[in-house]
C-alpha cells in the first residue's frame, strides 16, 4: 500500500514560524514586555516586532485595554518631607499590578542622577513618563537649574528635552519663572512621537483678576526645527490664582483643573497636535 | 415536511470526502461563504478541495463549526469548557488546526487558537521559544547573540 506523503511537512510549528503572516498574528496577541524579550529569539522576529507597521497594528489591537500594568512609587523625601522624589533607582519602585509578572527591574537603572539632585515624575501619558530633575546647583553653576526627560519604562529608553530656559523670551516672564511642564503622547496616531508643552506665567499684571500664561512646544519629531522649542500661538488666560500643575492629556488636549479660591475651581484646556 | 438540509462536500488532503451542512460552514468560514454566495460552488458536482488540511484536522474543524452553530445559545461557561476540551491536543495538532482555520478563514476558531498559543509562549524563555518553533538559525552574528545573552541573561 502506498502511503500518501502529505500530513507531516506542512503542519509543524516550524511551518507556522516560517509563515510571516501567521507569526505576525501570533506576535500581535502578545503584550509589549513579552515582545521586547522575543526580539532576541531571532533576527526575523526582531525585524517583525520592530517594524512601524507591526507597532501600529499592535497599538490598535491593544488600544481599548486601559489596564494599568504597574505604578511607580517615589520613596525619597525632600528636606521639608513634603514632596516625594527619587535620585537613584532604589528610590523608585515599580509596583507591578499584573499577576505572575516577573519582578521587574527599575526602569531608571540606566540613568545617572546626581545624589543631591531631586527627580520627580511629572506626568505619565499612555506608557511614557515625563520627569523633572531639580539640580542641586552649588558648585555646579554650569548646569541648568533643572532639566526634563521623557522615558519609556518598558524599553528603558530616555530622551532629555532641550533646555527650556534657553528658549524663554526674557520679556515674557519674571526673574525666576516656574515652568509647568506637560506632555502629550498618543500611540494611536504615532508610535514614537510625543509633544512637550511648557507653560509659564506672564509677568503679573497688578490688580488683574486674570493671569496670562505663555506656552511653547517641543515635538520629538519636528522636521522643520529638530530639537528646539517653538512658541505655540495664543496665550492661555486663567483666573489669577490658577496653577497649572498636574496636566492630563486626553482627546487631543492637555487639561488642568485648579482652584480659583477655596470654594471654586476652574478648568483649562490646551489643544495639542501630536 | 421541511426541505432537506443542504449539504456541501469537503475533500481532505487524503481525498476523503466529508459531507457537511452548508449552513454550518457558511456561518463560520469566510472562504466557503464567498464560494456559495458567488455561485462558484455547484451543489450537484462540486467538492471543495482542501489540499493542505488532513482528514483528522478537517474532522475537528467540522466538529468545531457544527458545535458552535447548534450550541451558540449555550451559556458562555459551557462553550468555553467545550472549547478548552476541543483544543486539548498536542502541539502538532494545534498548529494543524491553525493552518486549517487560517486557510478556511474561520475567525472565531483563529482567535481561540491564537489565544491558546499566546498562553503557551508568553512566559517562555528565548531558548524554549527556539525549541518550540525549531528555530535553528536565529540569524544573529555570534557577537550579537553573545551581547544579548550578556545584557539580558534572564531572557534565556
Amino acid at each position: 500500500m502506498s502511503r500518501i506523503k502529505v500530513s507531516k511537512s506542512p503542519s509543524s510549528p516550524e511551518k507556522i514560524e516560517e509563515n510571516e503572516d501567521l507569526l505576525t498574528e501570533i506576535l500581535l496577541h502578545l503584550g509589549a514586555k513579552t515582545l521586547i524579550r522575543f526580539k532576541c529569539v531571532s533576527k526575523r522576529w526582531s525585524t517583525i516586532i520592530s517594524s512601524p507597521y507591526f507597532c501600529h497594528r499592535h497599538v490598535f489591537r491593544h488600544a481599548n485595554i486601559t489596564k494599568v500594568s504597574s505604578i511607580f512609587l517615589e520613596s525619597g523625601e525632600d528636606d521639608d518631607n513634603k514632596n516625594r522624589y527619587f535620585n537613584n533607582h532604589n528610590d523608585i519602585k515599580p509596583l507591578s499590578l499584573e499577576n505572575g509578572s516577573h519582578g521587574s527591574s527599575s526602569p531608571f537603572d540606566s540613568i545617572e542622577i546626581h545624589p543631591k539632585d531631586l527627580a520627580y515624575i511629572v506626568q505619565s501619558c499612555n506608557g511614557l513618563l515625563l520627569c523633572r530633575i531639580l539640580h542641586h546647583h552649588k558648585n555646579r553653576a554650569f548646569l541648568p537649574i533643572e532639566s526634563f526627560f521623557v522615558c519609556n519604562p518598558t524599553t528603558e529608553c530616555f530622551n532629555f528635552l532641550p533646555d527650556p530656559y534657553k528658549a524663554l523670551d526674557a520679556d515674557s516672564h519674571e526673574s525666576s519663572p516656574w515652568l509647568y511642564m506637560n506632555f502629550a503622547f498618543d500611540p494611536s496616531t504615532s508610535s514614537s512621537a510625543y509633544v512637550a508643552i511648557c507653560v509659564w506665567k506672564f509677568k503679573a499684571v497688578k490688580n488683574s483678576s486674570r493671569s496670562r500664561f505663555e506656552t511653547m512646544v517641543y515635538s520629538s519629531t519636528d522636521e522643520a526645527e529638530p530639537g528646539s522649542w517653538r512658541p505655540c500661538g495664543s496665550p492661555l488666560m486663567a483666573p489669577a490664582k490658577f496653577e497649572l500643575h498636574n496636566g492630563v492629556y486626553f482627546n487631543g488636549s492637555v487639561h488642568w483643573i485648579g482652584f480659583v479660591d477655596p470654594d471654586s475651581y476652574a478648568k483649562m484646556s490646551l489643544h495639542v497636535a501630536t | 415536511m421541511g426541505s432537506p438540509v443542504k449539504k456541501i462536500m469537503l475533500c481532505s488532503s487524503e481525498k476523503e470526502i466529508f459531507s457537511v451542512e452548508e449552513q454550518v460552514m457558511v456561518q463560520h468560514s469566510v472562504i466557503i461563504n464567498n464560494m456559495i454566495e458567488d455561485g462558484s460552488y455547484n451543489h450537484e458536482e462540486s467538492k471543495i478541495p482542501l489540499d493542505c488540511v488532513d482528514s483528522k484536522t478537517l474532522k475537528k474543524v467540522i466538529d468545531y463549526c457544527t458545535h458552535h452553530t447548534h450550541h451558540h445559545n449555550d451559556n458562555q461557561e459551557d462553550l468555553e469548557a467545550w472549547d478548552a476540551q476541543f483544543l486539548n491536543v498536542d502541539s502538532n495538532g494545534l498548529y494543524d488546526l491553525l493552518m486549517a482555520a487560517n486557510y478556511l478563514e474561520i475567525r472565531n476558531l483563529l482567535d481561540l487558537i491564537y489565544g491558546t498559543i499566546k498562553n503557551m509562549i508568553k512566559g517562555k524563555k528565548i531558548d524554549e521559544i527556539r525549541r518550540i518553533f525549531n528555530i535553528k538559525d536565529h540569524g544573529f552574528t555570534p557577537e550579537e547573540e553573545e551581547q544579548n545573552r550578556k545584557e539580558y541573561p534572564h531572557f534565556y
